[in-house]
């Protein structure tokens, strides 16, 4: 794996994007924020969080108007203020409530589980300043496939700071 | 980078590099404590163990030793919640409706307006606690199946609609401030060394900076974004409705819910400003927290205000207008009754006071808005006063009237409560970076890298290659 | 930066065709025909009504239906410009590339404007109230309640509000307009804020007057209809249907330019997402206002409030009342949330037009119940002085004013949208927002 070191986002972002073009199959890219479209660049799958999103809302939306229908009507019905026992308006509050309590915990657990978060990992962080002021392209070298010295050629033209070798895995 | 329109002020000022942001924002957490942190640390813990004992004495006694009677049986221990609720709004929707509305400003001041958010949802649920007076049976309105029957607790009630609205709001809130915080706890954790580094590795939860992690943390960010910016307006509008669901005048008035919003939102934006006009200054962040972004926070603290000048007027008008004579009657004892120095005091701090921000002056006098900053709290405490003591004290049964004095107890555990806000405020800056560095860096220009100080990304003519 | 091609900021003018003007006469003959079709075949036979009683329906629902289209026109073209205003308070870039389309939305202010105070004044004079319970002969004298509100419901003191009020709005927007024109004439570059500033200044003026006016203006027009009953929430709720329908418009009007090739490479789909969020997002702070007078309306059950809900939630206006329901909170919700469907013209199209049903039915439910409702003596039995007349349907009438006013719409909009450039060229964030990306 070849690793290309930047301080900029556009170079970085140039670069990645001409990796892409020449077909060089670019593992990934570290940086310590978020560079617009450079998702796009490198071709990442647009998440499905959002569609887990509605359906936690869902789940949320039918767990809270069942206990609340359940335990008011079915259960234990009791006349309070005159309300009728489905007292339907008065579900909005905490129906809505829990959609949204579920959506975001539903959401969070499922992002941890995507991205293999959890306390207390250790990760192999590719460069130390990557959460600081570097990015980092990481390109994968299959043997007798790619010209390693076109590809770094290609990134110390991008403006690479360094152009430096790994050899574990991530 | 995005194109900004050069007429934009930079919302970073002094050609910072991506190093020079970390290293300014970590500066506070990274050095030695200063002498004015353990000055401030101890004064808020000394004022928390007024808190501490003023509830535990509270507790062991019995709620007798507040000023609550027959009649008025909400005054202090809900004002204080309703004041501080409101306080915890502002953070949320720094960080949520400004998200949805871009306004870049909020990116300086969104951690430690959240941080702030769920302290003081902290402080506000102590009231809860304390004014149940029998705290250790606080489970009560959670829906369990109990010991008397299946008796379930009354999804009617309003005040259980607030048990559920509260602890979502909080736990929420806590999430989304700590999704926030774990691209930022890593650039910490890759700073540490020693036993620091050990804890924000553990925190950190393996954060790499990966794109394909960012894409989704971008995702992930916005759609809590999306689904806070409602939990925001729903929270307060149900703490509205603890009120507005009564029949009592003066409180059942179906403007409420905006209308609570709306003062939570301007009473958070006084607090934000409160923290930040010292804050700024105290931990050298004035080229992070601007002018501008001062003087964007007293713009709404002036919009807001006069939303809720609004709503004390329509209020007004409209018991005029219904024709319901017990409904005027509440108005008119508003403000001229046994209590009318609390409603001036309301309308004077949020209604008037705020107009002074319509010039520029005001608006870039640090000590000014301090000082506004202030009176903004103490209208937005007053207003919920008015609102709940004044309705309450004259009841629907003339032989029932009757004054509410607090006793000092109810003194010692509202004043106790800003102890508890500001130990926990204190403990935040010491050891959580607070302004998000990554947001931050997305946001100054990519040039200043290579030449400090210009801001060579205001291309100037109507071509722009991008 | 992902744009590779250079952006280049052009004259762009709209187009009125021959064929598009057609279908605004169209709309415009045909609702006028339909509505006075449904005028003259309009013989109500109610039971328990006598024949003199029944000799008033017909005016009644004429004026009714003129009114509340009237006023469901004049929201939409005056939370047109409120965006505008709101937007440059907050100092947006993104919506400018699409600003063009809401002030010719607001060019449609004065015509509203008129048609309210021609209704409003004919309610009041010539048709002994119209509409206007508290506006009959001896009514204010008779009925206790009504009698404390005379310092307010009184007909001159309305008719000077609603002129007055109105008369200072159509000014506000027109000025916004000029400025807005006139920048574009600027030479100096895109950093020359003159007229920005000019724009801000004014923003913030009207903004405040707004918020004031507003409010009465609305207990006015459709409150006062019902004038026994009261409801604080009443003027944002009204607000919140009109900025719903307003932004909608936008929506479907930008989507019709650029179907017709107009402001390409100007105008993206990014900005359709963007207006799509804001469809979405008002249509949900619609919701939440509904909730918010309903339920606590519903949970209080005070006689005097909930006297308004009694006919339309349980009587004969039931099924408008959750028509309401279904289309401005459950289709936007469940159809518009997703990326793709904002970004998507014919699932634009297809909410677009439920919603703005939905809130044309909204403003009727507003206004009809009330409007047709009998005036009679106070008595022991009837303490409100009131005969209720069921739901008399959705008619060639209201069908009629709501073609013949859509079509007006259209043909001032479109011309409106001929009086300049199709967007801002000199505006200083034009830039900003051709470039505008909405992120994930």
């Amino acid at each position: 794996m070849l690793l290309g070191v930047y301080d900029n986002p556009d170079a970085t972002l140039n670069v990645t994007k001409s990796l892409k073009e020449k077909g060089y199959d670019v593992y990934d890219v570290y940086t310590p924020f978020a560079i617009h479209n450079l998702d796009r660049v490198l071709g990442v799958k647009r998440s499905r969080l959002s569609t887990a999103a509605f359906c936690f809302a869902m789940t949320g939306l039918v767990s809270a108007i069942s206990l609340q229908s359940f335990t008011s009507y079915f259960d234990w019905p009791m006349l309070i203020g005159g309300k009728p026992f489905l007292h339907i308006p008065t579900y909005i509050p905490i129906t809505f409530e829990l959609s949204i309590l579920f959506t975001a915990f539903g959401m969070v657990g499922s992002f941890f589980v995507v991205n293999k978060m959890f306390w207390g990992r250790n990760t192999d962080i590719i460069d130390l300043r990557v959460t600081d002021d570097r990015f980092v392209i990481a390109v994968n070298v299959h043997d007798g496939k790619t010209d390693v010295n076109e590809l770094s050629n290609i990134f110390k033209k991008g403006g690479a700071l360094e152009v430096r070798e790994r050899i574990n895995e991530l | 980078m995005s194109y900004e329109s050069p007429i934009r002020e930079p919302l970073v000022n002094g050609g910072k590099t991506y190093a020079d942001v970390t290293r300014d924002i970590l500066r506070p957490m990274e050095n030695k404590a200063s002498k004015g942190w353990w000055i401030g640390f101890t004064v808020s813990a000394i004022v928390l163990g007024i808190w501490i004992a003023a509830s535990t004495y509270t507790f062991l006694t019995g709620l007798g030793v507040w000023g609550l009677n027959k009649t008025v049986g909400w005054a202090f221990d809900i004002t204080n919640f309703v004041f501080w609720v409101g306080i915890g709004h502002a953070g949320t929707l720094i960080s949520a409706v400004l998200l949805l509305f871009r306004q870049k400003w909020r990116m300086s001041i969104n951690r430690s307006a959240e941080a702030m958010t769920i302290f003081a949802v902290l402080c506000a649920a102590s009231f809860i606690l304390s004014h149940m007076g029998r705290p250790w049976v606080a489970y009560w309105p959670i829906p369990l199946p109990n010991a008397f029957g299946t008796l379930w607790v009354n999804f009617n009630s309003p005040l259980v609609w607030d048990v559920f609205a509260i602890s979502t709001y909080f736990s929420v809130s806590l999430v989304f401030w700590y999704i926030g915080l774990i691209p930022d706890i890593a650039t910490t954790r890759d700073r540490a060394i020693g036993f620091r580094k050990t804890i924000y590795n553990f925190l950190s939860m393996g954060w790499n900076g990966s794109t394909r992690t960012w894409h989704r943390y971008e995702m992930i960010s916005l759609i809590l974004a999306g689904i806070s910016t409602p939990l925001v307006f729903s929270v307060h509008s149900i703490v509205s409705m603890d009120f507005a669901t009564s029949l009592v005048p003066g409180w059942h008035t179906t403007i409420f819910p905006p209308y609570f919003v709306a003062g939570a939102i301007f009473s958070g934006f006084g607090m934000v400003l409160t923290l930040l006009v010292i804050g700024r200054v105290v931990l050298k962040q004035e080229e992070y927290i601007t002018m501008g972004h001062l003087d964007a926070m007293c713009r709404v603290v002036m919009l807001t205000g006069t939303m809720v000048g609004l709503a004390y007027i329509t209020e007004f008008f409209v018991a005029a207008y219904s024709g319901v004579e017990y409904e005027q009657y509440a108005f008119i004892n508003r403000a001229s009754g046994p209590y009318w120095w609390s409603y001036w005091i309301m309308m004077g701090c949020n209604l008037i006071a705020p107009q002074v921000f319509w010039t520029k002056w005001a608006r870039s006098t640090p000590w000014f808005i301090f000082v506004m900053s202030i009176i903004v709290n103490i209208g937005m405490w007053f207003e919920r006063f008015v609102i709940i003591v004044t309705s309450l004290h004259r009841d629907f049964l003339p032989s029932s009237w009757t004054m509410y004095t607090p006793t000092l107890t109810e003194f010692m555990i509202l004043f106790g409560s800003f102890g508890l806000f500001f130990t926990l405020y204190f403990l935040f800056i010491r050891y959580l970076p607070t302004i998000n560095m990554a947001e931050v860096k997305s946001i100054i220009p990519t040039h200043s890298h290579d030449d400090h100080g210009s801001h060579a990304h205001a291309e100037k003519g109507e071509t722009v290659h991008g | 930066m992902g744009h590779t091609t250079a952006i280049q900021l052009r004259e762009e003018k709209f187009v009125y065709t021959d064929k598009a003007k057609r279908l605004s006469y169209i709309l415009m003959g045909l609702g006028l025909l339909l509505a006075l079709i449904g005028f003259f075949t309009y013989h109500p036979s109610i039971e328990g009504l006598s024949e003199e009683q029944l000799h008033h329906l017909p005016a009644k629902r004429l004026l009714g239906s003129l009114l509340f289209n009237g006023y469901f026109f004049f929201l939409i073209s005056t939370l047109a410009i409120i965006f505008i205003v709101i937007s440059q308070l907050a100092n947006a870039g993104w919506y400018v590339a699409v600003r063009r389309v809401f002030e010719a939305m607001s060019e449609f202010m004065p015509i509203g404007a008129i048609t309210l105070f021609v209704v409003v004044f004919l309610s009041l004079y010539a048709f002994h109230g119209g509409i206007y319970h508290w506006a009959h002969d001896g009514v204010m004298e008779s009925d206790p309640l009504l009698a404390k509100k005379t310092w307010y419901l009184n007909k001159p003191f309305f008719l000077i509000r609603l002129a007055t009020f109105t008369g200072f709005w159509v000014f506000c927007a027109s000025m916004i307009r000029k400025f807005s024109r006139q920048e574009d004439q600027l030479s100096t570059g895109l950093t020359d804020t003159t007229f920005f500033d000019k724009s801000y200044n004014l923003s913030a003026l009207f903004m405040i007057v707004f918020g004031f006016t507003f409010s009465m203006f609305a207990w006015d027009i459709t409150m006062s209809v019902d004038a026994h009953w009261y409801s604080t929430i009443f003027t944002i709720y009204n607000f919140a249907t009109g900025w719903a329908s307003a932004m909608t418009v936008a929506y479907l009007i930008t989507w019709y330019l650029r179907k017709n090739g107009y402001m390409q490479g100007i105008v993206t789909d990014e900005h359709m997402h963007d207006l799509g969020k804001w469809v979405f997002a008002i249509s949900m702070f619609w919701t939440y206002m509904w909730t918010a007078q309903f339920l606590l309306i519903w949970y209080a059950n005070i006689p005097e409030e909930v006297a308004y809900y009694a006919p339309r939630m349980y009587g004969s206006y039931s099924f408008s009342f959750y028509f309401n329901l279904v289309l401005n909170f459950v289709i936007p919700f469940f159809m518009f949330m997703k990326r793709g469907a904002k970004r998507n013209p014919k699932i634009g199209a297809i909410v677009g037009a439920c919603i703005l049903i939905g809130h044309w039915n909204d403003v009727y439910l507003m206004v009809m119940p009330g409007a047709m409702n009998l005036a009679t003596a106070v008595t022991d039995h009837n303490p409100v002085g009131i005969i209720e007349v069921p739901s008399q349907g959705v008619g060639l009438m209201e069908i009629g004013f709501l073609s013949l006013f859509a079509g007006l719409f259209l043909f001032i909009v479109m011309k409106g949208l001929t009086k300049a450039n199709l967007y801002p060229t000199k505006h200083p964030y034009i830039l900003e927002s051709v470039q505008h990306d909405t992120g994930v």
